[in-house]
């Protein structure tokens, strides 16, 4: 086998590399928008409500993910959506990683101590207005360490898309291993791909941690 | 419509892959906490260099997805000579993943032991081992219960993607079934009932081992 | 509002308490509190721990509910309404904020937003409540943080401070939506003692410039120094009130001729103060 071939090989490992990173950020973005609503039923006066958001966080921590991606991807149709293979894998991913991170940012509002609810409550800020001004924001940065801890398991799960024919670094490897026979060469370096992005995201865990504890972040009126 | 009736000429193949499943199930839970329980004393207690190989471990294998993993033990195994059935190169993969985890939940939960309880034994004539079987394990247990529950859980649906490299356990079964018949969303929509109705019963299980490893702590009698 | 708007509304109290009790479960802990506050009055309400003098100040706006009686903020009935057959019903949240509107309060574990900065802390409410612009906010939030001595630090967070800056940024929150009375709620009991005598001063400033307030504390030389009147609460019940003058030389009821002796003995032991009955300095 020549040099040629060698960088075809890697430059598809790049680009599967970008669609790796690519459908778990919008995994992650899907997860968040439907974790949002899961959290706010779980911590809600409503018992209907509570006992909706427990079934979803309780179902989808639940089911393989394998398992939905593939329920996903055969049940859109069914139910007559015509999605891409990348979107229904991205919503599958989403779904999944949406009720760990319900629970993510419960824990994040649970430890805001009672007298900054008071607190805005006593300036007249209203249920909404203390919600996105005062509680979201520091539920959020609460939670910051499990979301990036979060990031990563995603990272690595997306490794499962292949299998609903979504081209990311697992499936292109696969795809070259196929033909040159090199198992020994692409797997130990996607691995090592893969870890690079995890410890570097890691390290920024850490980092958030920092700030968090110095009461550092960005503001909003 | 939703039709189930397909499921009732397959029951003796998904029973097979019921059972596989539990099995490989239990014996990845086995391998991961005969990995798990030494090298956490290791990282807790060992010496730098030993830290520092069993710290690279724990990276390594919690930094980089399964099924990557998967591959790299049974594709690009028998490169190297290590040439493994589907399965036991399943439950191997599976327990070293798991392992990494429960190494790193039994380090922390020996760091969790105040010193001044050691130095209580010590002060009491108990010897090295006599402290560990006696005061360390005892406590640790109820710290390192809970998450280790969770990695079970986690274990259990990950499972699932041993099918992918062909170990003929559920998941595998439902997809040949739903290959033998086109119709996709019953037995997915089955299938994961049945992988929740088993975590939630763990889950369960789990919180009921907790409440009785945990009643020492317990203010009132 | 059933109380009708009277000719000289200044005259009338701004806030009234009527035969307000409260219970925590079976534990009584108001009874029958009845008191007024007055425009640009120092209330100073003293009395052991625990007994209901936080929870009387909480319930004037509203941060507790109270099962009988009545709290009037400016006419207005605060926190219930009467329905249509008379009985009495919880009012709406947007009712109790407008209600609530003209009070700030000081809390004891200062409350400051930890997310936000110095500025935002105190220029948030204006912005996000009152619906101020951003700039209009933000130059009055400087003006009250230099008012307490803090215009050095309007980029820290509330947790780089001090716990006395942290309890200035927190009156300096209160000041900056004008309010009509502010309520202080043992500003200085999470303090270390060295730190007690920079925001005492603070708040005894603010009185000087004849703002409205009524604080809940401890620190009997500031209440002797600073109230216009003070009131004794035991039990959760008001046993005696008037003026600071009166009370402290003249108790005339044991109870509190008791606790004043015993936070004399206290801090004659321990920081050598004169006595309070001498109008003593503290601060």
């Amino acid at each position: 086998m020549d040099h040629s071939a060698y960088l075809t090989g890697l430059r598809l490992i790049a680009t599967g590399a970008g669609v790796t990173v690519a459908i778990s950020l919008c995994a992650i973005a899907i997860g968040f928008a439907i974790a949002l609503p899961v959290c706010a039923a779980n911590m809600s006066g409503s018992r209907i409500a509570r006992l909706l958001g427990h079934f979803y966080v309780s179902f989808f921590r639940g089911v393989p993910l394998l398992v939905l991606l593939l329920l996903i991807y055969y049940l859109l149709p069914f139910v007559g959506l015509e999605l891409p293979s990348f979107a229904a894998a991205a919503l599958g991913l989403g779904v999944c990683t949406a009720a760990y991170q319900a629970e993510n940012l419960r824990g994040g509002f649970l430890i805001i101590p009672a007298g900054q609810r008071e607190a805005a409550l006593a300036f007249s800020y209203s249920r909404y207005q203390s919600w996105r001004h005062i509680l979201l924001p520091q539920a959020i940065r609460a939670a910051m360490p499990m979301m990036v801890n979060e990031m990563i398991a995603i990272l690595k799960a997306s490794s499962l898309v292949s299998v609903v024919g979504v081209a990311d670094m697992t499936r292109v490897a696969q795809n070259i291993v196929a033909r040159d026979v090199q198992p020994l060469l692409w797997y130990p370096a996607i691995a090592f791909i893969y870890l690079a992005i995890n410890l570097t995201l890691a390290h920024f865990s850490h980092r958030s941690v920092g700030r968090l504890r110095r009461g550092r972040p960005e503001f909003r009126l | 419509m939703i039709d189930f009736s397909i499921f009732t000429d397959a029951w003796p193949s998904l029973l097979s892959g019921f059972l596989l499943t539990v099995e490989i199930w239990l014996a990845g839970c086995a391998l991961a906490m005969a990995i798990g329980a030494p090298l956490g004393f290791l990282l807790a207690a060992g010496r730098r260099p030993t830290k520092a190989l069993v710290r690279a471990y724990v990276e390594f294998f919690r930094g980089t997805p399964l099924l990557v993993q998967l591959f790299v033990l049974y594709y690009a195994g028998p490169s190297i000579g290590i040439t493994l059935d589907a399965l036991p190169a399943g439950i191997i993969g599976l327990g070293l993943y798991g392992g990494a985890y429960c190494t790193e939940i039994v380090c922390a939960g020996l760091e969790a032991i105040p010193p001044g309880q050691i130095g209580a034994a010590r002060a009491f004539g108990y010897s090295r081992s006599q402290t560990l079987r006696h005061i360390v394990v005892p406590q640790m247990l109820v710290l390192v219960l809970p998450p280790l529950v969770n990695i079970a859980i986690f274990v259990l649906k990950d499972t699932a993607i041993l099918s992918i490299i062909t170990v003929p356990e559920l998941t595998f079964q439902v997809t040949g079934l739903t290959l033998d018949t086109f119709a996709f969303v019953e037995p997915y929509l089955a299938l994961s009932v049945g992988y929740w109705v088993l975590v939630e019963l763990t889950a369960s299980l789990g919180r009921r081992a907790e409440i009785r490893a945990a009643r020492y702590l317990e203010t009132s009698a | 509002m059933t109380t009708p708007t009277s000719a000289a509304p200044d005259r009338e109290p701004l806030v009234v308490v009527r035969n307000l009790s409260k219970w925590y479960g079976a534990h009584q802990v108001l009874h029958n509190v009845s008191m007024e506050v007055n425009r640009s009055e120092v209330l100073c309400i003293i009395g052991p721990s625990g007994s209901g003098k936080s929870t009387l100040l909480r319930c004037v706006n509203f941060l507790e509910d109270f099962a009988e009686g009545e709290v009037r903020v400016g006419g207005r009935l605060l926190g219930y309404r009467e329905d249509l057959k008379g009985r009495r019903v919880p009012d709406s949240r947007e009712n109790v904020a407008r209600v609530r509107r003209g009070i700030s309060m000081v809390f004891q574990q200062f409350n400051l937003w930890p997310h936000l900065s110095v500025l935002e802390n105190v220029a948030q409410p204006l912005v996000v409540v009152q619906r101020k612009p951003r700039a209009e906010a933000e130059a009055k939030a400087r003006q009250v943080l230099d008012r307490v001595g803090l215009a050095a630090k309007l980029d820290a967070y509330p947790n780089q401070l001090s716990g006395g800056q942290q309890q200035r940024v927190g009156i300096a929150r209160a000041l900056a939506i004008d309010p009509e009375l502010i309520l202080f709620d043992e500003p200085t009991s999470a303090l270390d003692p060295e730190l007690v005598g920079e925001v005492l001063q603070v708040i005894k400033r603010l009185a000087d410039d004849g703002l409205t307030m009524v604080v809940v504390t401890h620190e009997m030389g500031f209440a002797a120094q600073v109230a216009d009147r003070v009131i004794f609460i035991d039990h959760g019940a008001i046993v005696e009130q008037g003026p600071p003058q009166t009370l402290f030389r003249n108790p005339g009821s044991e109870r509190l001729a008791q606790f004043l002796e015993t936070w004399v003995e206290r801090n004659q032991i321990f920081t050598d103060a004169p006595s309070v009955a001498d109008g003593g300095k503290v601060l």
